[in-house]
């Protein structure tokens, strides 16, 4: 039952469709405090929202070293990826 | 207050609007305006704003239509001159269609009216003006029942009930004695006029309203509402459209298609929709309105005569019947043929986009009513990216920026074949868990799917819902289908990472695992019965239906290449097996992010070393089972290395809580008590110690590696040890060690501690090194807080978003009830 959605309660299943103004803080946090601790720190996603293209985008933005997804999502995180390098 | 401008006009050449207005216009009415300005024969008309829209929701009907009144007024009178007509005039009467257009397009979702104006004294008007009294009652009683339908009202709400006017048509061809509504003469169609007005009088209470000007402001408010009916609410949510944007109103000077044979209308597109491929194609119908080409009561024929051919070929018809009864455009109106051809180049070099256009022919002249980026599957999306690129009309960030990322999907299953699917039934509809077509023999366990693939069979995996413990049942399954879970269920998943067709929830699905039957929407389905599911649209289909390999062209290689161009981010993996790491690599997967090592726990007797360590009772039984699983996880990391040579593998630590391992039916139980020569009773009361509340917050993650350590060191080895083994035989490897679950600094460096110092012993065991780095993962929000702690230790984060997101909202990601797992069909 989409109760959820159709009273715009939330606008995506955040399972889904990485939450980017609360979960995607969180992220944003420990990726800076984390390079606060250890500048060269390499950081990824392996959740399922390294394949969903607009997730693929915040972790660009947030500057991530790499995204991980199910093998059959990688040609579409390679084009979510360069469409977040172009933007 | 400032002045705000409701409404645009466009004619003769000129516009108010242009095509970077489509927010405020639409989609439709910005290109109205752009093709006016570019010298496209357009008909007159003008726009109401999407911001309209939105007053209209706040405001109402009334408050707008003062607001609204003089500019509609004006426009109207501005279309009224260019025409040479007049509203509702027994000489020469202007007729307007009202369509809406919202910024993006949602074809055929919100509602039109044509041929409004049309009256007692306008249809006299029409009589006169063309000679034609069959047509001039027949654009009536189209007007009639449009408006009845739409503005009034009198569609019917469900797909079983019958069109009022539909039933009076049908009456009336009866009592004629005809079949076709062509057959109808000119005071049949007047008489079927009166019997409309009648129905609506009864439906309604009210007489049909005879005063253009009413019915305008009927039909502009119809519009307005449409964009919140059902289709087109749901429509949004599929495609991410927000509910605020609103639909603009477009009213247009009506041409007629059906003024006789010099007279047609059609929809074509610059280039092929499916394919890609750079041929103008399109359907039209001579003496016919829009309507005629999409409602299929008459068979539209092909605009070129090399479509015309194709077609006829693939239909059986022989050239000499095709040239005769079904010509093309080509043949059939050569000049306006050559007309249009140019205009879709010009539109298409304009806009530097495939396009797919409306247009209407009336007495020989050419009227174009629309253009739009035309919709297109991933394979054409691709082509026409990658041609355009070639033809210099784009370029390359421009090419990239077009894609839509999602759509690739298509390109990597093996689709049904298009004729196949039109004749299919649907059976009933599910999530569209993961993309793909498969067909095949139902069965209702993963035991029995293994047992008929090895006999050759295909088979169709159908199960209430799906645990680990089906994954290789799954794996050799055509497809999967449960009666629950949502998009993010283990069967979606695991579905998706194997590249598997998948539906889940499947509406009205009842399985009876004790019958090996399973029933939908009361009909029954017995085990070795065929079906087909459609994991792209989450269709489930009666039947065997025909599948065709996907298609994976040279120009989606090229699209890759381009796209690592301008890449700064890698994209790695998630895979726990060699041929998964495979596959993902020949799709340009630079490493894997995420093995994860409990599935390799499931596989044969290696669920029973694993039940064996965690029913021990101390560190030695542990230890003792633990040497068991030893060379197994060592074997299968070096499978995984060797598929990854030269690049980075991520392995995460044992993650889940141990009951998920153990059996929890007492004769399951029976069985391990006796391998094991335990009592039944303490396996029993092993399992039910394991048992808790909350277990995705219990003993999991790191929290087994810190109570056990037993287990950390044991993958630890056969990480390092198979990362050395490999490296002897000249692979590369680069291992990254994943702790999983870390909350506190200490948790991660006893962890750390612990895998440093077996990596120690393991070198000087082996005399040999890897590089290897330890890291974790972040997914529990408090270690996103003390990240630069944790980092002084850890060499690298992974997000592990799922579990982030789950603890942040405090949602249970197998709570399927509040969410709508379909609005995602295009990420799935």
């Amino acid at each position: 039952m989409p109760i959820y959605i159709n009273k715009n309660i939330l606008k995506a299943d955040p399972f889904q469709i990485l939450d980017q103004e609360g979960v995607g803080q969180l992220v944003e946090l420990g990726t800076s405090r984390g390079r606060q601790g250890r500048p060269d720190l390499k950081v990824g996603i392996c959740g399922e929202h390294g394949g969903e293209p607009s997730s693929v985008e915040f972790c660009h933005r947030v500057g991530m070293n790499y995204v991980s997804c199910s093998p059959y999502r990688v040609p579409i995180a390679r084009l979510a990826a360069a469409m977040a390098a172009i933007r | 207050m400032t002045e705000i401008k409701r409404v645009y006009l466009f004619g003769d050449g000129k516009a108010e609007g242009k095509a970077d207005m489509r927010n405020l216009l639409g989609g439709k009415g910005a290109n109205l305006a752009e093709m006016n300005l570019i010298g496209v024969p357009v008909p007159p008309g003008f726009t109401i704003t999407t911001d309209s829209c939105t007053e209209y929701n706040e405001l109402g009907g009334e408050k707008l239509q003062a607001l609204l009144t003089k500019d509609v007024q004006d426009a109207v009178a501005y279309v009224e001159k260019l025409m040479g007509m007049q509203f509702g005039s027994n000489e020469n009467p202007l007729l307007v269609s009202v369509r809406s257009g919202g910024r993006a397009s949602m074809p055929g979702m919100m509602d039109t009216i044509l041929n409004l104006g049309m009256n007692d004294n306008a249809v006299e008007g029409i009589i006169k003006k063309t000679n034609n009294e069959r047509f001039a009652w027949d654009s009536y009683r189209r007007f009639v029942q449009m408006y009845g339908d739409v503005v009034l009202g009198m569609k019917p709400q469900s797909k079983e009930e019958q069109d009022p006017f539909e039933v009076i048509i049908d009456e009336m061809k009866a009592e004629k004695g005809v079949s076709d509504d062509t057959e109808l003469s000119a005071a049949d169609l007047k008489e079927l006029v009166a019997r409309f007005k009648k129905a609506v009088k009864d439906v309604t209470g009210h007489d049909f309203p005879a005063d253009p000007w009413q019915q305008l402001w009927g039909s502009i408010f119809a519009v307005f509402d449409s964009w919140n009916n059902d289709r087109a609410v749901y429509y949004r949510q599929l495609n991410n459209i927000p509910h605020e944007w609103g639909t603009a109103v477009n009213v247009q000077a009506m041409v007629f298609g059906n003024m006789g044979e010099s007279s047609a209308t059609g929809v074509c597109f610059s280039r092929d929709a499916a394919s890609g491929e750079n041929i103008f194609n399109g359907e039209y119908l001579v003496n016919a309105q829009g309507e005629d080409v999409v409602a299929g009561i008459r068979t539209p024929q092909e605009i070129t005569l090399e479509g015309s051919r194709r077609w006829a070929k693939l239909t059986g018809v022989s050239e000499a019947e095709r040239a005769q009864s079904f010509p093309s455009l080509e043949e059939r109106m050569p000049e306006t043929y050559k007309e249009l051809f140019e205009i879709q180049r010009k539109l298409e070099l304009h806009s530097k986009d495939m396009q797919d256009m409306e247009f209407t022919v009336q007495e020989g002249k050419l009227w174009m009513l629309q253009t739009r980026s035309g919709k297109r599957t991933g394979a054409a999306m691709v082509k026409i990216g990658m041609d355009m690129l070639c033809e210099g009309l784009i370029d390359e960030k421009t090419l990239l920026l077009r894609m839509e990322p999602a759509k690739l999907d298509e390109l990597l299953h093996p689709v049904f074949s298009p004729s196949a699917l039109t004749q299919a039934k649907v059976l009933s509809q599910g999530l569209p868990a993961s993309p793909g077509a498969a067909s095949g023999q139902i069965v209702f366990f993963a035991e029995d799917a293994e047992a008929w693939a090895a006999k050759g069979q295909k088979v169709i995996l159908s199960r209430i819902e799906t645990s680990p413990e089906d994954l290789r049942g799954m794996t050799v399954a055509q497809g999967i289908l449960t009666a629950r879970g949502g998009m993010t269920s283990h069967a979606a998943v695991v579905a998706r990472g194997m590249g598997k067709c998948c539906v889940s929830a499947a509406a009205n699905l009842v399985i009876d695992y004790k019958t090996r039957t399973m029933s939908i929407n009361g009909k029954l389905f017995k085990e070795g019965d065929w079906i087909s599911l459609n994991g792209s649209t989450g269709q489930v289909l009666e039947g065997k239906v025909e599948t065709q390999e996907a298609e994976l062209s040279g120009d989606f290689a090229a699209l890759m290449e381009l796209a690592d161009k301008y890449t700064r981010m890698q994209v790695r993996t998630n895979a726990d097996t060699p041929k998964d790491a495979t596959i993902a690599r020949n799709f340009g997967a630079k490493g894997i992010g995420l093995t994860r090592t409990e599935h390799m726990f499931f596989e044969g007797d290696r669920i029973k070393a694993m039940r064996e360590m965690i029913l021990s009772d101390d560190e030695a039984g542990r230890r003792k089972a633990l040497d068991k699983l030893l060379p197994m996880q060592r074997s299968d990391f070096e499978g995984i290395f060797t598929a990854m040579d030269g690049l980075p593998v991520t392995v995460r630590l044992l993650d889940p809580p141990l009951h998920e391992f153990v059996p929890h039916e007492e004769a399951q139980q029976a069985e391990i008590a006796k391998e094991l020569g335990m009592e039944l009773s303490k396996v029993k009361e092993r399992v039910n110690s394991l048992h808790e509340m909350n277990p995705m917050l219990g003993h999991r993650g790191c929290r087994l590696g810190n109570t056990y350590p037993e287990i950390t060191e044991m993958q630890a080895r056969a990480i390092l040890e198979a990362a050395i083994n490999v490296q002897k035989k000249g692979i590369k490897v680069f291992p990254e060690i994943m702790v999983p679950l870390i909350g506190t600094e200490a948790e991660f460096q006893l962890q750390d501690k612990i895998i440093r110092s077996i990596a120690e012993k393991v070198f000087a065991e082996n005399g040999a090194k890897v590089e290897y780095m330890v890291g974790t993962m972040i997914e529990i929000p408090r270690a996103t807080l003390i990240a630069d702690k944790i980092a002084k230790h850890a060499e690298f984060f992974s997000f592990g978003t799922n579990d982030l997101t789950q603890m942040t909202f405090a949602i249970a990601e197998t709570t399927p009830a509040y969410f709508c797992p379909s609005i995602s069909i295009k990420t799935s």
